[in-house]
C-alpha cells in the first residue's frame, strides 16, 4: 500500500516537473521573439525638413549636411565624450 | 566584452527610444537625450543612438566608433567596440545574430573618420531609408536565431523526459522483482 502511494506521488512529481519544464522552455523559445526588437514601432516626426545628406571634404575636415538644408557638420562634432549630459550619465553608471 | 562598455550599451537600449526621423536628421547627444518622454530618457533613430552610444563609451576610454553602413542594402547606423557590432536599437543589450549582414561604409568618432573605400560617405547617403522594412527584417533576423534554440531547449526537455521514464521504469521494475 506504501509502495502504491510511493509510486502515485512519483509519478505526479514526474508530471509536474515535466510540465514546468516544458513551459520554462516554451517560455524560452517565445522570450526572444517577443522582446527582440520590442515595442520599436518607427514613429516618424513630422516638420523637419527633408534634404538629402551630403558630403563635402575640406582639407582633414569632412563635413556632412545631415541637419536641415545648409547645415554643415563636421561629422567627428556628433561624438561628444566631454559633454556635461554624456559625463554625467558615465558618472551615475560608474557608481 | 568589458561589463562597463556592456552597461552603457544596455543603458542605451533600454532608456532611449526608437523615434525614426522623416527623412535624414542626426540629433547630437545632448539633443537626444533631450527628446525622451515618459519612462524613456531619450529618442532617435539608429545614428542618433550610436551617436549617443560612442560618445558615452569615448566618455569612459573605449575606443568605439560609429559605424555608418548598409543592413541588407538599407542605411543603417551600429557602434563598434573591439570588432563587436553593438546595435542599439535593440531594446537590451544582446549580440546580434546576423553579424554578415552590417555592411560598413565608414566609421568615426570625436578624433577620426574612416572611409572604408573612397566616396564610401557620398554612397552611404545614397542608400534607400525604411525604416519599418529595416526593422522588420532585424526582428526577423531574431527569430530566425531563436528558432533551433527553441527546438534546442525542447528536444533537450524530451530527452530529459525520456530518461525520467526510463529510470522511473528501471526503478519500478526493481520494486516489483524484490516483491516477487
Amino acid at each position: 500500500m506504501a509502495e502504491k502511494d510511493i509510486e502515485t506521488t512519483l509519478s505526479l512529481g514526474i508530471a509536474l516537473v515535466s510540465l514546468a519544464v516544458t513551459s520554462l522552455g516554451v517560455i524560452m523559445w517565445l522570450r526572444p521573439r517577443t522582446t527582440s526588437l520590442g515595442s520599436r514601432e518607427p514613429t516618424p516626426v513630422s516638420g523637419l525638413s527633408v534634404d538629402i545628406p551630403k558630403v563635402h571634404y575640406d582639407d582633414s575636415q569632412v563635413l556632412v549636411s545631415v541637419r536641415s538644408p545648409g547645415e554643415w557638420h563636421e561629422l567627428r562634432e556628433f561624438i561628444q565624450p566631454a559633454n556635461p549630459d554624456i559625463l554625467r550619465i558615465v558618472g551615475n553608471l560608474y557608481e | 566584452m568589458n561589463s562597463f562598455a556592456y552597461k552603457l550599451w544596455d543603458w542605451v537600449c533600454h532608456q532611449v527610444s526608437y523615434r525614426s526621423d522623416n527623412g535624414e536628421y542626426w540629433y547630437f547627444p545632448s539633443e537626444t537625450l533631450a527628446r525622451g518622454a515618459g519612462n524613456y530618457k531619450g529618442a532617435g533613430d539608429c545614428d542618433d543612438s550610436a551617436n549617443l552610444l560612442t560618445s558615452l563609451l569615448r566618455s569612459a576610454g573605449f575606443n568605439a566608433y560609429t559605424v555608418v553602413g548598409s543592413y541588407r542594402g538599407l542605411g543603417h547606423a551600429w557602434t563598434k567596440l573591439d570588432g563587436e557590432i553593438l546595435d542599439a536599437t535593440y531594446t537590451f543589450a544582446h549580440p546580434v545574430p546576423d553579424p554578415q549582414n552590417y555592411h560598413p561604409y565608414a566609421m568615426f568618432n570625436d578624433q577620426e573618420v574612416i572611409e572604408m573605400w573612397p566616396g564610401a560617405l557620398s554612397q552611404l547617403f545614397q542608400l534607400a531609408r525604411d525604416e519599418c522594412q529595416k526593422l522588420t527584417l532585424m526582428n526577423q533576423a531574431q527569430q530566425e536565431t531563436a528558432a533551433p534554440l527553441g527546438l534546442a531547449i525542447l528536444g533537450g526537455i524530451a530527452v530529459t523526459g525520456i530518461m525520467f521514464g526510463l529510470v522511473y521504469s528501471k526503478a519500478k521494475g526493481v520494486r516489483v522483482e524484490k516483491r516477487t
